[in-house]
């Protein structure tokens, strides 16, 4: 028997058993196995259930255990189940279809989680946990933590990391690869022969044993392409630690779906065996908060590394809640059934709304506060004990949720209100010891900190939208309508609140409000917060406080205010800006910089007069970028447009310029899918010839060139934004002049804004 | 259910239910618009609470929870005697998910199909909406059956205007009528409180005045009322 200490690095099921890898301290990576069977149970008519375990016994599908008592999620109350054990977990999800389709009156429970989970769950453990293990002929004897999912200072396992690359296509379905480069540690190797590449990869990845293989693009093309060349020419590839038992398929095709009202892609998966692959275009947490993120998100969530970067933030939300219900004994239903109450039609439309939002008075306001509640959907759910279960409970008849009147559960503390309570607690440890790190000047602690608390705050951002998620485990509308209900009562309360003190409320959005109070002093802020504090029972926070802040207008409609549009300079020069092209993910980089360049300068004026005063300035640099587009000086990657395709490229059917660009991949044979980023280049906007008015990126060449019309105006809408508090506006219709720089000027009042005909043009030819 | 169309469906059927007791509305496309409840009323000079507190919706996101809703909720109110009508909004949408598997899509549509048969045995005032569905799927067949035989009320659009239609056939017959015109006469496609059984929805649907879908494209008059299976006045 031997002794090994070090983390957790990586779980599958595999034939009964788990196979675990740890990643030891001495830098050994060592892989054990142990006997696990995924436990199911079953409930429903007990003629049903026992023919269904007669059944499930007789295919060998899982070995039932008997009758038990679990906890019922919806009443607390004990019943009773019965207790399987699958013997195949690998086969069972089509083994549990058959059967439920045999026995549709068995209600299954646990029935579809992923055994690594179910192993996480049942054997109290999580991926990057250190421990100690106690081992013998590869498989696990003992194993202990030493460490607990809830520290904030803990020890990541110190990482193989190898970086790979490919040039190549995947144009016409035919997939090409013309370069490959490994990076490690400073170290790069370069194949350019195909029959190189596979041989050369699979020798480096022997030699190195890495633990990570970051790519970009490596679901979407690298690895697809990879497997495809294997196949084709019978190359035994294999980057995994640890053999696949059955040939992987090649997949190009990902999944489109819809998300907070976008469509979204998800490239598919090529996961590796006892290593990882994390592809940084197919993880939304690595890519928002690298590996420090991912990291606390799989120890909290006990999710696998890789499958966790590949999940939407709000798998790990609910596998935090599994976890507890697990452990609890709580039964969690495979198909999710419980119906809406009946409500009228009135209280529907009471019922069924968001937070509250009162529109901005528009134009510039100096000397503004701004107040935010701390997490405030999720410090709702968890302080008024907000939960699927506890919403009109059976038990209870109190009304207190105010507006709606729904009835809060006072005997028992909800199962999502308890899962949400130690992540808020945890993200606030964070940002102390984050403010901590940066007072003593420590940057990694820091950057180590911020990525951390930034990953639970992911977490607490999308817990509000999967308690009103229909696939959800733990959603249920009412619940949902229950937190917007409270929200709304508190921005009530906060507004007269800071009435009764004097202050005048500018706007508020949902959780935030700016306030202004003639010649008022700083320490009033500290305690109107203590006061909205007390009165609401939920924590707020000074945001800062704004030298000048202007509120714009909607576009379409020049009079009418818009809550998420706006820009100011807080007083130590910072700068927030919302809505505004710098924050448009469809304008090109040098448009954004160029609009990031005159609100910085912008956040030097002291007040509205400064802003005005600088106006001039304003313009000569807003010239000289005209200039630099005309003659063709602006870099070519920073004016490519990237959009995301809301339907297959083949599907777009108008003379925009998106779709132009999306028919020109279509018949290009790019597999671009819904959801996925189209980038592309405008060449000649006006032209009557619809194929010249754009390039797509990637099939731009030495010929393509920019049209300098169609980003000028680009760069004048941008810069109008920033001048509008000045009362400037540049023409963003006007054919620019092709050799004299000039700038149409045309004062307005900041009220009135743009005019509406000015945009008609630029909206058919900008993005 | 397009949201256009839902919306000319709901507006048909507020006009419809102004004057009747109460409606139950199991809304399975998340279409249920209460303005349009109220829109109506105020048309013809009522409150919008005239009608709001007597139109009951309960929304399904899940196919499972549709069922539930049908096999837990329905008839409404125990299944008294002259019991309110209920209306089931874009059955078909849920079942159209294709993350779950076409053999469980088609189980639970074939629960829902033979408890909405049940109720309407018993009395219960049923009108269905749903969209066509792609021809090749057959699990489908339970719902275009008892449209088929009952004179479900589908929601669709012809030549860019919003139309009610009542499927005679299952197939293209019947009739089509403009929803600002027609929507009164909504309730008239409904099986009458006593339904024939199962005999009686075998028998082939009596048309007058129809004009085919699809066989030129013209509509049948505006005034074309389909009469019930039974020949019962609808």
């Amino acid at each position: 028997m031997s002794t090994t200490t070090g983390w957790l690095f990586d779980l599958y099921a595999r034939g009964g058993a788990m196979v675990l890898w740890f990643a030891a301290e001495d830098g050994e990576r060592l892989r054990l196995t142990d006997p696990f069977e995924p436990r199911v149970f079953l409930g429903g008519p007990a003629e049903d259930v026992e023919a269904c375990l007669r059944e499930l016994g007789r295919r060998g599908d899982a070995a039932p255990e008997g009758w038990t008592e679990r906890t019922d999620f919806w009443t607390g109350r004990p019943r009773p189940a019965a207790s399987i054990r699958v013997l195949r977990a690998e086969n069972w999800t089509r083994a549990l279809s058959r059967h439920a389709e045999r026995f549709p009156r068995v209600a299954w429970y646990n029935a579809d989680l992923p055994p690594e989970q179910c192993y996480c769950y049942e054997r109290d453990v999580y991926p990057l946990m250190s421990c100690r293990v106690e081992h013998e002929a590869g498989r696990l004897l003992s194993l202990t933590p030493e460490d607990d999912r809830w520290a904030v200072d803990y020890a990541t396992p110190p990482l193989r990391t190898v970086e790979l690359e490919g040039e190549g296509s995947l144009l016409g379905g035919r997939p090409r690869l013309r370069s490959l480069t490994l990076s490690h540690e400073g170290r790069t190797m370069t194949w350019d022969e195909p029959e190189e590449m596979l041989g050369g990869l699979q020798r480096a990845l022997g030699e190195l044993d890495p633990d990570v293989i970051l790519t970009s693009g490596g679901d979407s093309f690298l690895f697809p392409v990879l497997f495809a060349l294997a196949e084709r020419t019978k190359f035994p590839f294999c980057p995994d630690r640890d053999p696949p038992t059955r040939p992987r398929e090649v997949k190009t095709d990902g999944r489109s779906f819809f998300s907070y009202g976008r469509i979204l892609y998800q490239a598919p998966e090529y996961a590796l065996l006892g290593r990882w692959h994390l592809d940084r275009k197919n993880s939304f947490m690595l890519s928002h908060d690298g590996m420090e993120g991912l990291f606390e998100v799989a120890r909290l969530a006990r999710l696998p590394v890789q499958r966790i970067a590949r999940r939407s933030i709000g798998t790990g939300i609910s596998s935090i809640q599994l976890g507890m219900a697990w452990r609890e004994g709580i039964l969690v239903p495979w198909k999710k059934t419980a119906p809406e109450a009946w409500k009228s039609a009135r209280q529907l439309l009471q019922s069924d709304r968001g937070g509250l939002v009162y529109a901005p008075e528009t134009g510039v306001h100096e000397n503004v506060v701004e107040l935010d509640f701390v997490a405030m959907y999720p410090n709702i759910m968890s302080r008024f004990n907000v939960s699927p279960e506890t919403v009109n409970c059976p038990c209870c008849r109190n009304a207190r949720v105010p507006e709606i009147g729904y009835t809060i559960c006072e005997r028992r503390a909800g199962l999502v209100s308890r899962a949400l309570r130690p992540i808020i607690e945890k993200r606030v440890q964070y940002k102390a010891l984050r403010a901590e790190a940066a007072r003593a000047g420590d940057e990694r602690a820091h950057a180590r900190y911020h990525a951390r608390q930034d990953a639970l705050k992911w977490m607490l951002v999308c817990c509000f939208g999967y308690l009103g998620y229909r696939n959800a485990r733990f959603g249920r509308i009412e619940a949902h309508e229950a937190v917007s209900a409270w929200s709304r009562e508190i921005i009530l309360r906060t507004r007269e609140i800071c009435e009764a003190r004097g202050w005048h409320m500018l706007h508020a959005n949902v959780d935030c409000v700016w306030i202004v109070k003639p010649g008022f002093r700083d320490e009033e802020i500290a305690t109107l917060s203590e006061e909205i504090a007390a009165g609401t029972d939920l924590p707020i926070a000074l945001e800062g406080i704004y030298k000048w802040l202007a509120f714009l207008p909607s576009r379409q409609v020049p009079d009418r205010p818009v809550p998420t549009r706006y820009f100011g300079a807080f007083r130590d020069g910072t700068i927030k800006y919302r809505g505004i092209e710098c924050r448009r993910s469809d304008y090109p980089a040098y448009i954004k910089a160029a609009q990031l360049v005159l609100l910085e300068q912008a956040a030097g004026a002291a007040d509205a007069a400064g802003l005005r005063a600088m106006v001039p300035d304003l313009l000569r640099r807003v010239a000289e970028w005209e200039r630099q587009l005309r003659e063709g000086e602006a870099p070519m990657e920073e004016l490519v447009i990237r959009q995301s395709l809301s339907r297959d490229p083949g599907d777009y059917t108008g003379h925009g310029a998106q779709s132009l660009a999306a028919r020109q991949a279509a018949q290009a044979g790019l597999n671009l899918h819904a959801g996925e980023t189209l980038s592309y280049i405008l060449t000649s906007a006006g032209d009557h010839d619809r194929s010249r008015r754009v390039r797509l990126a990637r099939l731009a060449d030495a010929d393509t060139r920019p049209d300098p019309g169609a980003y000028i105006r680009l760069l004048r809408r941008a810069a109008n934004t920033v001048l509008w508090p000045a009362g400037v506006t540049l023409d963003e219709t006007d054919p620019p002049p092709r050799r004299k720089t000039t700038c149409a000027r045309k004062e307005h009042s900041p009220t009135t804004g743009h005019r509406a005909g000015q945009m008609d043009l630029f909206e058919q030819a900008g993005p | 259910m397009p949201r256009r169309a839902s919306s000319a469906v709901l507006g048909g059927l507020a006009r419809a239910f102004l004057h009747e007791r109460e409606l139950y509305c199991v809304d399975g496309a998340n279409v249920f618009d209460p303005y349009a409840f109220g829109q109506a009323a105020r048309m013809r000079g009522l409150s919008g609470e005239h009608i709001l507190d007597r139109v009951f919706v309960t929304r399904a996101f899940t196919i499972h929870q549709l069922q539930a809703v049908v096999e837990e909720m329905l008839p409404p109110r125990g299944g008294e005697a002259d019991g309110p009508v209920v209306a089931m909004l874009g059955l078909d949408h849920l079942f159209r998910e294709e993350t779950l598997r076409a053999a469980e899509r088609g189980r639970v549509l074939a629960e829902v199909m033979k408890r909405l048969r049940g109720l309407e045995r018993t009395g219960t005032r049923l009108l269905v909406t749903y969209e066509r569905p792609p021809p090749r799927e057959r699990f489908w067949k339970p719902m275009l059956e008892f449209g088929a035989v009952r004179g479900t009320v589908r929601a669709g659009t012809a030549k860019g205007e919003f139309i009610i239609e009542g499927h005679g056939n299952g197939t293209d017959s019947s009739y089509i009528q403009h929803l600002p015109a027609g929507g009164d006469r909504l309730l008239e496609t409904l099986p009458p409180g006593t339904a024939g059984g199962a005999e009686d929805s075998l028998r082939p649907p009596v048309h007058e005045g129809t004009t085919p879908l699809g066989r030129g494209g013209e509509r049948g008059p505006p005034d074309s009322i389909r009469r019930d299976a039974d020949g019962d006045p609808p």
